[in-house]
């Protein structure tokens, strides 16, 4: 009881301590003629004016607030129920699951496709590394691949296609270059990974071409360039 | 941007006449800063509207009591934009013991030798920190959460500085009694 007291005359004290020095502290303030005589800047009238003149009514404000809180759940509501009606239908939910399916792919997935459709005569080596010979080849005309295999193991593997085609690879095992074979642009697929090779991926003409090895680059564009 | 609110068309017009009674005295009270033009008109605006958000504890029939509201508000409000841009941390204040700031005997010396204005003395010396939550608390009567959204500081923050501030002021007080 007694140290409640005490602690109410202490805040009294401190109160009326703050207040005095408080009062000390405006002392040297100029008289309020002198203050009204001050000429306030354009600028900052202009900017207190502005003020003034946008102000709200805090029923008006809360009320604005609420409303535009009911509205915003209702179009949600509204947008939930249309979208969910909508996945009813097999055609939108094709649509959806093609356009995820899409943005997947873009982001985990290279794609390249050869505008390509008509057929070509077979293709020679014009040049093979040292050490590399045939060991496998099939040629019908619209699908063909050869293989050339080392002593160690090492392959060279080439497919070209005489028609409409799209290569697909994970992106994330490869670094992607754009490359030139004489007047033909192609792409490079640096592997970064040794359990997959290197890929080049070209149009020449009416063909496609897609050049597999463990090889260097320039090895590799080497042989494409000299494919006959 | 920040917009006035008031509650009745008479809270405005109040607002309209205790800002055309004191626009320059919150303008002159800024000039004591060094301060560029625009953070005046920043701060200005401010501090308005901490005022319109305080229309019930300003009286208008009192011009110096009001007065001394607003340039405390003002004051305390550019003092502590300063602070918040020199990034300067507070000052870690060394432990100040219990023992030493018994009230009774604070009291005593007080009420015996009457001596009030040694306790603004040494309000008056205090760190801008401390005074600043003494002054907007006993002056501009604000709660502890008021202080905290004024001063953009946490509430207990405010707690903690009014609490070194007391300690602070027993422990100087106590000093002086010895001597």
């Amino acid at each position: 009881m007694y140290k409640d007291l005490e602690n109410e005359i202490w805040e009294s004290l401190l109160r009326a301590a703050v207040i005095e020095n408080s009062l000390n502290e405006i002392k040297d303030y100029p008289s309020e003629q002198e203050i009204n005589r001050i000429v306030l800047p354009e600028h900052y009238k202009l900017r207190m004016r502005r003020m003034l003149k946008h102000y709200r009514y805090r029923k008006y404000a809360k009320l604005s607030l609420r409303y535009g809180k009911k509205i915003a759940s209702v179009i949600l509501l509204i947008m939930g129920f249309s979208f969910t009606l909508l996945l009813s239908f097999a055609e939108v939910r094709a649509a959806c699951e093609s356009v995820i399916i899409e943005i997947y792919d873009r982001y985990i997935r290279y794609s390249y496709t050869s505008d390509l459709s008509l057929e070509n005569s077979p293709i020679h080596f014009g040049y093979v590394p040292e050490g590399y010979s045939m060991v496998e080849a099939s040629f019908n005309g619209i699908d063909n691949y050869v293989i050339y295999q080392n002593a160690y193991g090492d392959t060279i593997e080439l497919n070209y296609k005489t028609k409409k085609n799209t290569f697909l690879v994970d992106n994330e095992h490869y670094l992607i270059h754009e490359i030139h074979i004489g007047n033909d642009k192609g792409t490079f697929l640096e592997s970064l990974d040794n359990r997959f090779p290197n890929i080049l991926i070209w149009n020449a003409e009416n063909d496609y071409f897609q050049l597999k090895s463990t090889l260097e680059k320039e090895e590799m564009l080497k042989i494409a360039k000299n494919l006959k | 941007m920040l917009i006035l609110v008031f509650d009745t068309p008479e809270d405005r017009d109040k607002f309209i006449r205790i800002y055309e009674t004191y626009e320059k005295t919150i303008y002159y009270t800024l000039c004591r800063y060094n301060l560029d033009s625009y953070t005046k008109e920043d701060l200005s605006q401010d501090i308005n509207i901490i005022l319109a958000e305080h229309l019930d504890d300003i009286d208008l029939n009192d011009y110096h009591k009001t007065r001394n509201y607003i340039i405390t508000i003002t004051r305390n409000y550019c003092l502590n934009y300063l602070r918040s841009k020199s990034r300067h941390p507070e000052d870690f204040l060394e432990d100040i013991s219990e023992s030493q700031t018994k009230l009774e005997d604070i009291l005593d010396s007080l009420i015996i030798k009457e001596q009030l204005h040694q306790l603004a003395e040494e309000v008056h010396k205090l760190d801008d920190i401390y005074k600043s939550v003494l002054e907007l608390k006993y002056i501009a009567g604000f709660s502890n959460d008021e202080i905290a959204s004024v001063l953009k500081i946490k509430k207990k923050t405010v707690e903690m500085r009014l609490y070194r501030a007391n300690l602070l002021l027993r422990k100087n007080l106590k000093g002086q009694g010895d001597v």
